[in-house]
Order: structure tokens, then C-alpha cells, then sequence
């Protein structure tokens, strides 16, 4: 990216963001999808920033791509908890009913033992962005996308089997 | 309009952005009239608290902007200190089934096509690979398991946001992983979709090198130019042997092919789900 595309990112990040955050708390609920939500549409912008600097309409694509992964993140957001839950429930059933232990972290302890699926309960329980998740682990923000993708994908194959 | 929304309730004013972060491409607000709503929203009610623009921009510039300059300046390196993959066989390959052998010979033609295009390119010292927005064979991306009703969406989620793809699949199909597979002069992705019988679809995708031709193979009389109804100026080039179909375009800077075990017609279908208007934001396909 040149310094002229960063410095059009920079403006258009600046001119939007309370708009964008304002919007995204309302529908979202939640500081830190929020926020996360924001820094993805504004990555997709600098990997299509060539196009944008001569789109009409920057804004506006901006807004799109950004609405869309408003949705995407209350339907992420959503099957977390549902994942997370499932586990509790599993628990508060009693199918584990030879010991008398609720606490999942105990039930569940090798699944539990993959970094992937903290990362996962921390990023719901604790309202953190995923910038501030890659910035704790010393990674970028699209592996620790793609950690907590993984921790998803392993979850599901957890409880289909 | 926005004397409209300012005679709203902020209840009102909300419950307009909720059910426009819901409502899909047609019922959704323009971008000026968010905008109004958010700023009638914000003279009658403060924002909750968040964190200041210089301080996300500034986490912005540092875990996601880096890394995404560290990618594209990976394309000016020479070929010698790029990043390799590491020789894997991929899991269609692994086994040799019949329908296996059949999707591995598609998946041959269709990187021997664009390969031979290539070539030129390569000799010219331009690695393909490095071109491509989705990773190579890493720990991080060594394949991608996941559950889309849409290869855009699929496209979407591995980064590909300039490639319009089919937004349906055949009753019954899922698109349910992606794998890139490296060779010498490409770097090819490949998005698996399968109903849970054993039939698949597969989309590959890979990136033309400069100055290279177009993907389309020449074969002569086995494919058909095919136009979708109402369909912007695309051109498919479409064929059918036994019970499987296969389909070749290009698109900017794309080179893709779609094959599999179903009937021309769904195949059809599916490329007049394609969506040609960039930018192609992801859809609520998931």
C-alpha cells in the first residue's frame, strides 16, 4: 500500500468510525464485536484499496461490506454462546453422572486443554477485542481469527461425534 | 428524510438499525439514510461509552494493517526467500476412487490449463503464488473445514472479496471446506461442496500471472458458450461428459473452474447465481 492508499484508509477509518461504532453498538450490543467488526471492514479495505480509491462511492462500499459483517458477527456471536452453552448443558444433565463435577473446565479437561477453545471462551466470556487477543498471544489478528475459526470447527466435530 | 427520523423515538431510531442490520440486500437502508438515522439517534441520545477512534485506529494500524503490508510486500520478494509449502499430497489424492480419480483429472485439466498459460509468466521471474490472497499450505492454513450454503460466502470468509462466485448450490450441497494446493508456478484454491452421499462440486480458483492468457481451455466442440438469463456480460464455458459437468470463466484477475457429479443444468443454475456487480461483500449465506 502506498503512503497516498494508507493515508486515504486513514482518512476514511477517521470520517466513519463513530458513525460505524455507533451503528454497530446498537445492532450488536457489544463494544468489543463492535470494534472488532470495524477493523475487519477497514482490513478488507486495505486489500481492496486500489478499487476504493477510484470507487464513487468509498463510503458507501465501506458501509456495505461493513453491515455485512455486522450480520455475520451476531450469527458468530451467536453459535459461541450456543457452543459454550451445549457444554454447560451437557454438564447440568448429568451425563457425566458417575461424578458429581459441574465445572465443565473438569468434565470436558482435554478439550479444554486446547489452547483454541480458551482462546474461544475468553474472547465471549470477556469482552475482549480479537487486537487485543493478537496482541496478549504476540500474534496478528487474522491467525487469531483463524485460532478461534479452528476452535469453533473443533467444537462442532466435538459434539457431532 | 431526515426531519422523518428526527420526529422518531431513539426506541424508534433503534429498532430501524436493528432491523436494518437483519434485512437483506433489498429492505436495507441506504448509506445516506443510516447515516440520517445515526445522526437523529445521536441528538437525542449519548452514545455508550467505546474506545476513541486514535485508539482503535492506532490497534488497527498494528495488528491488522502490518501484517497486511508484510503480505503485499511478500509479492516484490524474490522467489528465493518466499515462503515454500510443503509438499502434501491433498486428501482427494490420497484415495484412489473412482469418483476421486475423476475430480483429481478435473482438477489436473483445470491447473494444466492455467498453468501453460502461466509459464511465460514464470519464466519471467513472477511467482503466481504470491499473488494469491488466501495462504499457502501453513500450519496456520492447512486447509479449512466449514459449513457455507454459498461459495461467495466461503470466498468471503478465506479473504477473496473480488471474485464473484455462485451464491446457490444444488439441493442438498453444502460447501463444507477449502484447500489451496501449491505447485511449481500456481497456487490454487480449492473449495469442496458434497450433499453427505459422496457427491461433490468442487470450485477451483487461481490468480493469472502477468501477462498470462485466459484460462479457457480449447477443446473443440466439447464446451458450450453459456450467457445466464439476465445475466450481465459473462461468458461460461460449460460441458458435460457422463454424469458430471464441469465450467470454466474468468474473472479480473481470476482464473476459475467449477466440476462435479451433477447434471449440466445445476451446474447452470448456479453460475446465474453469480452476482457480477463489484465489490461482492459477503452474503448471508452461512
Amino acid at each position: 500500500m502506498t503512503t497516498e492508499e494508507l493515508r486515504f484508509v486513514e482518512a476514511l477509518y477517521r470520517r466513519m468510525y463513530d458513525r460505524l461504532m455507533r451503528y454497530a453498538l446498537e445492532t450488536l450490543g457489544d463494544a468489543a464485536r463492535a470494534e472488532d467488526v470495524i477493523q475487519s471492514t477497514f482490513e478488507l479495505a486495505c486489500l481492496n484499496v486500489a478499487a476504493l480509491t477510484r470507487h464513487p462511492a468509498p463510503e458507501g462500499w465501506v458501509f456495505v461490506t461493513f453491515r455485512n459483517l455486522v450480520k455475520t458477527s451476531a450469527k458468530e456471536r451467536a453459535g459461541d454462546v450456543m457452543l459454550l452453552e451445549r457444554l454447560q448443558s451437557r454438564a447440568a444433565a448429568g451425563e457425566n453422572a458417575h461424578n458429581d463435577e459441574t465445572d465443565p473446565d473438569v468434565l470436558y479437561g482435554d478439550l479444554l486443554d486446547l489452547p483454541e477453545y480458551r482462546l474461544l471462551r475468553e474472547y465471549v466470556d470477556c469482552g475482549k477485542t480479537v487486537a487485543e487477543f493478537a496482541e496478549t498471544m504476540g500474534i496478528s489478528a487474522e491467525a487469531c481469527k483463524k485460532r478461534l475459526q479452528r476452535a469453533r470447527n473443533r467444537l462442532r466435530r466435538y459434539f457431532r461425534e | 428524510m431526515k426531519e422523518y427520523y428526527r420526529s422518531k423515538s431513539s426506541d424508534e431510531l433503534k429498532a430501524l438499525l436493528r432491523a436494518d442490520a437483519e434485512a437483506g440486500a433489498d429492505g436495507a437502508l441506504e448509506p445516506e439514510e443510516a447515516w440520517e438515522v445515526l445522526e437523529a439517534l445521536g441528538e437525542k441520545e449519548p452514545s455508550p461509552p467505546y474506545t476513541s477512534a486514535d485508539t482503535a485506529w492506532e490497534r488497527f494500524r498494528r495488528s491488522y494493517l502490518e501484517p497486511v503490508e508484510r503480505r503485499t510486500a511478500a509479492e516484490t520478494l524474490p522467489p528465493s526467500l518466499r515462503r515454500r509449502p510443503p509438499r502434501r499430497r491433498p486428501s482427494w489424492a490420497r484415495s484412489v476412487g473412482r469418483s476421486n480419480l475423476k475430480a483429481a483429472a478435473a482438477a489436473l485439466v483445470t491447473v494444466a490449463l492455467i498453468s501453460a498459460a502461466s509459464v511465460s509468466a514464470y519464466a519471467a521471474g513472477a511467482d503466481a503464488r504470491a499473488a494469491a490472497p488466501w495462504e499457502y499450505e501453513t500450519e496456520e492454513s492447512a486447509g479449512y473445514e466449514f459449513e457455507y450454503t454459498s461459495l461467495q460466502s466461503a470466498l468471503y470468509f478465506l479473504g477473496v472479496s473480488d471474485l464473484s462466485a455462485p451464491r446457490t448450490l444444488p439441493e442438498g450441497f453444502t460447501c463444507t471446506g477449502a484447500q489451496t494446493v501449491g505447485t511449481r508456478i500456481r497456487n490454487v484454491l480449492l473449495l469442496r461442496c458434497s450433499d453427505g452421499s459422496g457427491a461433490e462440486i468442487t470450485m477451483s480458483v487461481a490468480v493469472s500471472g502477468e501477462g498470462v492468457g485466459s484460462a479457457v481451455p480449447k477443446r473443440n466442440g466439447a464446451l458450450e458458450k453459456y450467457t445466464p438469463d439476465g445475466g450481465a456480460a459473462a461468458v461460461y464455458l460449460v460441458g458435460a461428459s457422463g454424469g458430471s459437468s464441469e465450467a470454466y470463466w474468468k474473472d479480473g484477475r481470476y482464473e476459475c473452474a467449477l466440476y462435479g457429479e451433477c447434471p449440466l443444468a445445476e451446474l447452470e443454475k448456479m453460475l446465474s447465481s453469480i452476482e457480477r456487480t463489484p465489490p461482492y461483500p459477503a452474503d448471508s449465506g452461512r
